[in-house]
């Protein structure tokens, strides 16, 4: 285990090192990131200047639940954003070299690279919860900021394990880039509560593509609009699920790819 | 000078499509997702409203002016980036300089290959959707030769605005060794001045009168408000002019760009 | 150490169908070919040896390679690498060896070379000591410390080359596997890494597994060679004997300022060398030459003597002739 956490840190410190020394790249990298995010915002505050309540949900609610889904998202696309390269990997035959290594060749795809410009997400998803929560008037526990530590650590597991999944898909198919960014998209639909959708867009995003685990459940639990301990349970279990599904598929493609060849 | 050569670039990249084909269409579906989720909270919000419509949109125009945005999107829609990217770390640029032909115009044609195929498969569907759905009645839009006519010629011109700051922007980001991110920033900038996210008259006034000076407006915004019949027959004729200028301008802008990007790579080595 | 009976792999080839009636054709009924790689081949290879694996493109060594380093599955046949079966224990045998592809660098792209050592060191587990012995000594025979603080993109072909061939040493394996590893290097480079692969065969047993196109590498590192033509093995042996019983043929290539027209009296002038052969196309000539029977001193003032020669070079004779030979004779020979 400290063999893994040595390797990962050489990638991600040399990675710094480097931003450090390109600066100017640096930050435009993140800056470019709370730029998306903010566009986001623009659109729900130019929107408010007309109603009220979106579905029942006050515009702080909203911005709240926009800048919540950051958190998981951003974590995820911190660390293992090199899995969009995996069917570029696939196609160009680049697995092999990982193949060749005495160390789990995920595992080498995750670490060799740091994406900071997903620190741009999480600056962003701080400061909008930071700014709007206070509004709602509650006090939450230690527990349930605990609790909620937890959640978003599953919700960047679930989005991860989707990205996983679908970057699988390019064993047997040329074309999974497309089908990640398809998926990626719908991923739009949990930036906002998913209740202001309908009922079918709902069950797609929880039952389908479990992107509602990754924000809107735990940010409702910290509106105290939901259950802590039983969304606990179920976003766990949309983790194993989805995670164990993911891992099947990759590994299964691996091994086809093992004995065709490329 | 004979454009024969490029119309050989254009076939080219459009056959190149051709055999991606199924790429294509997975990304037409993906088109659709990204509509289908900005008409959905559009229709959500309008449910929200006590008022028929916002900014002077109903929910019915709201809805065709996603459509259209998409349409036109997909029309202009030119990535020098790719090419020059790819060609720049091949070495291919120097190699090309060397034959006689117009390395920018092949870039050109290209793209417009590319763009041609993606069209074709988007186009045809859009089309079929926009006028079997009725929106254009509904949203009381009257469609006159004049005006397809019209916007047939704003979005070529729309078209190459577009290419010409892509193409500046390609080059900027050569020059600073920036990252992707910039080029993500740039696509977001964009869309967001151009209307892609919000109609441009959402704005408050002082920023909508800004952005009616930049060049974004005239890429998508003008050529879909003037066929859905929101500019006054004065304010058009000003409107194409503005986008006229914007053409020679930025075509101008970006010769003068990639003739001092050649000179810097002579000089380091492509 | 390397025991290799009776492998064989298949690639089934999907035949894709031409234009939309093609493709609605394919997707139902796809026609397959069966493209055989590598078909039966034994051998078995003892710690320490330095083979040649070489053959035409194509001839299936790639694909024999992926084999025994356990990223591809062979359809047929039993493959045990130090008793490892590699495509089983993938990550068991990988820990055992080092490969080098010519082609593609295993180093990371974005890393000084000297961190790219540091991961390297950590995922093989090498000890602080036998690490820093390792790179003192890839040092001396491959001079990385000129350049080891360089992102590895930076590096010229040969300094990557030299990296590659260290990086791939670190962890003493037991086997290395060189495909093309000298392609493209100048004269001072390919002696370099030469010289470390000998260097850590003498020193540590290596067994050194080479395939290459480039004969200088063989005569200088292997004493067996292994010939591959359409996935069989139709040579194992010795590299001398070959050399001596079919490298015998030279080509010589002339360019004349007239085009050559004397081919009857050629022949008849050399019919003494049942084996050489004249071939022409207006100035250029090509002649096929048994080293043993003619010279070619003989060749260039007979070819003088009639025509202006203008310029002309003389070869070797390439793998594609010999393993022609060595195939012929087999053929014969059955």
């Amino acid at each position: 285990m400290k063999r893994f956490l040595k390797i990962y840190w050489t990638f991600t410190s040399q990675y710094i090192k480097r931003l450090v020394h390109y600066r100017l790249d640096f930050a435009i990298g993140v800056i470019s990131f709370v730029f998306v995010q903010l566009s986001g915002i623009l659109l729900i505050t130019l929107v408010f200047q007309q109603i009220t309540a979106l579905n029942g949900y006050t515009f702080e609610q909203m911005v709240f639940f926009y800048g919540f889904f950051q958190l998981p998202r951003g974590i995820d696309h911190l660390i293992t954003d090199n899995i969009w390269l995996i069917p570029n990997k696939i196609r160009k035959g680049e697995l092999d070299r990982h193949l060749l290594r005495p160390i789990d060749p995920l595992f080498q795809i995750i670490a060799e690279r740091f994406q900071h410009e997903a620190l741009g997400e999480l600056i962003i998803g701080g400061l909008l919860i930071a700014i709007t929560f206070p509004s709602f008037g509650i006090s939450p526990s230690i527990w349930t900021i605990l609790l909620l530590g937890v959640l978003i650590l599953i919700g960047a597991g679930i989005y991860m394990s989707i990205k996983l999944l679908t970057a699988s898909l390019s064993f047997w198919t040329m074309n999974s880039m497309q089908v990640m960014v398809t998926v990626y998209n719908i991923s739009d639909f949990a930036k906002y509560p998913i209740t202001i959708f309908p009922p079918m867009i709902q069950t797609l995003i929880t039952y389908i593509v479990p992107f509602a685990f990754v924000s809107f459940f735990p940010a409702s639990v910290l509106l105290n609009q939901a259950d802590g301990m039983s969304i606990l349970i179920q976003s766990f279990l949309a983790l194993m699920i989805i995670l164990s599904l993911a891992l099947f598929v990759w590994n299964k493609g691996l091994k086809g790819y093992q004995s065709s060849g490329h | 000078m004979t454009l024969r050569p490029y119309f050989a670039f254009f076939k080219a990249y459009f056959l190149v499509y051709l055999a991606y084909r199924v790429q294509v269409i997975l990304w037409f579906f993906t088109n659709a997702l990204e509509i289908a989720f900005a008409m959905l909270l559009w229709a959500a919000i309008y449910a929200s409203s006590s008022a028929t419509s916002l900014y002077g949109f109903t929910l019915v125009d709201m809805l065709l002016y996603q459509l259209l945005m998409t349409l036109t999107y997909s029309l202009t829609d030119m990535n020098p980036i790719d090419a020059l990217l790819d060609d720049f770390n091949d070495g291919k640029i120097a190699m090309s300089l060397i034959k006689p032909v117009n390395y920018e115009l092949q870039i050109f044609f290209q793209n417009l290959g590319a763009n041609a195929f993606r069209n074709v498969v988007l186009l045809l569907p859009m089309l079929a959707i926009i006028i079997g759905s009725q929106l254009l009645s509904k949203a009381g839009v009257v469609i006159s030769l004049m005006s397809i006519l019209i916007f047939i010629v704003s979005v070529i011109m729309g078209l190459l605005i577009n290419y010409f700051v892509k193409f500046i922007f390609s080059n900027l980001i050569f020059y600073t060794e920036a990252s992707f991110g910039l080029w993500q920033l740039q696509a977001i900038v964009i869309s967001l001045l151009a209307g892609g996210i919000v109609p441009l008259h959402f704005f408050p006034e002082v920023i909508g009168n800004i952005l009616r000076l930049l060049p974004f407006a005239y890429i998508q915004y003008i050529p879909v408000m003037s066929l859905m019949g929101r500019i006054g027959a004065n304010e058009l004729s000003l409107a194409l002019w503005i986008q006229l200028g914007w053409v020679i301008v930025l075509g101008l802008a970006a010769n003068l760009v990639w003739r001092h990007s050649i000179k810097n790579m002579k000089v380091n080595g492509g | 150490m390397i025991q290799v009976s009776h492998v064989s792999k298949d690639f089934i080839k999907y035949e894709k169908g031409k234009g939309l009636k093609g493709l609605i054709q394919g997707f139902f009924n796809a026609k397959k070919t069966i493209y055989h790689a590598v078909s039966d081949i034994s051998f078995e290879i003892q710690k320490g040896e330095m083979v040649g694996y070489i053959g035409a493109n194509g001839a299936g060594k790639s694909t024999t390679i992926k084999m025994l380093t356990g990223i591809l599955t062979p359809t047929g046949g039993e493959i045990k690498v130090n008793g490892i079966v590699p495509h089983q224990d993938r990550k068991a045998n990988a820990k055992t060896i080092g490969v080098v592809f010519g082609q593609r660098t295993q180093l990371w792209w974005d890393l000084p070379l000297v961190e790219s050592f540091s991961v390297l060191k950590e995922i093989y587990q090498v000890s602080d000591d036998d690490f820093n012995e390792r790179m003192a000594f890839f040092n001396d025979v491959l001079h990385l410390n000129e350049f080891i603080s360089s992102p590895v993109r930076t590096l010229s072909l040969g300094q990557r080359m030299r990296a590659d061939i260290a990086a791939s040493l670190l962890h003493n394996p037991q086997v290395l596997y060189l495909d093309e590893p000298t392609i493209g290097l100048d004269v001072q480079a390919k002696q370099a890494m030469r010289l470390a692969i000998k260097k850590m065969n003498e020193t540590f047993k290596t067994t050194v597994i080479l395939t290459t196109h480039d004969m200088d590498d063989i005569e200088d590192l292997c004493s067996r060679i292994m010939i591959l033509d359409h996935g069989k093995i139709i040579y194992d042996g010795n590299l001398q004997k070959i050399k001596d019983t079919y490298g015998i043929i030279k080509t010589l290539t002339l360019t004349l300022s007239t085009p050559f027209e004397h081919h009857a009296e050629f022949i008849t002038s050399f019919s003494s060398d049942h084996d050489i052969t004249i071939e022409s196309n207006l100035t250029q000539v090509c002649i096929k030459f048994n080293k043993h029977h003619t010279k070619v001193s003989q060749l260039t003032a007979w070819m003088m003597h009639h025509y202006e020669v203008l310029d002309m070079s003389i070869a070797d004779t390439d793998i594609e002739d010999i393993v022609a030979s060595i195939y012929e004779a087999k053929v014969v020979n059955v």
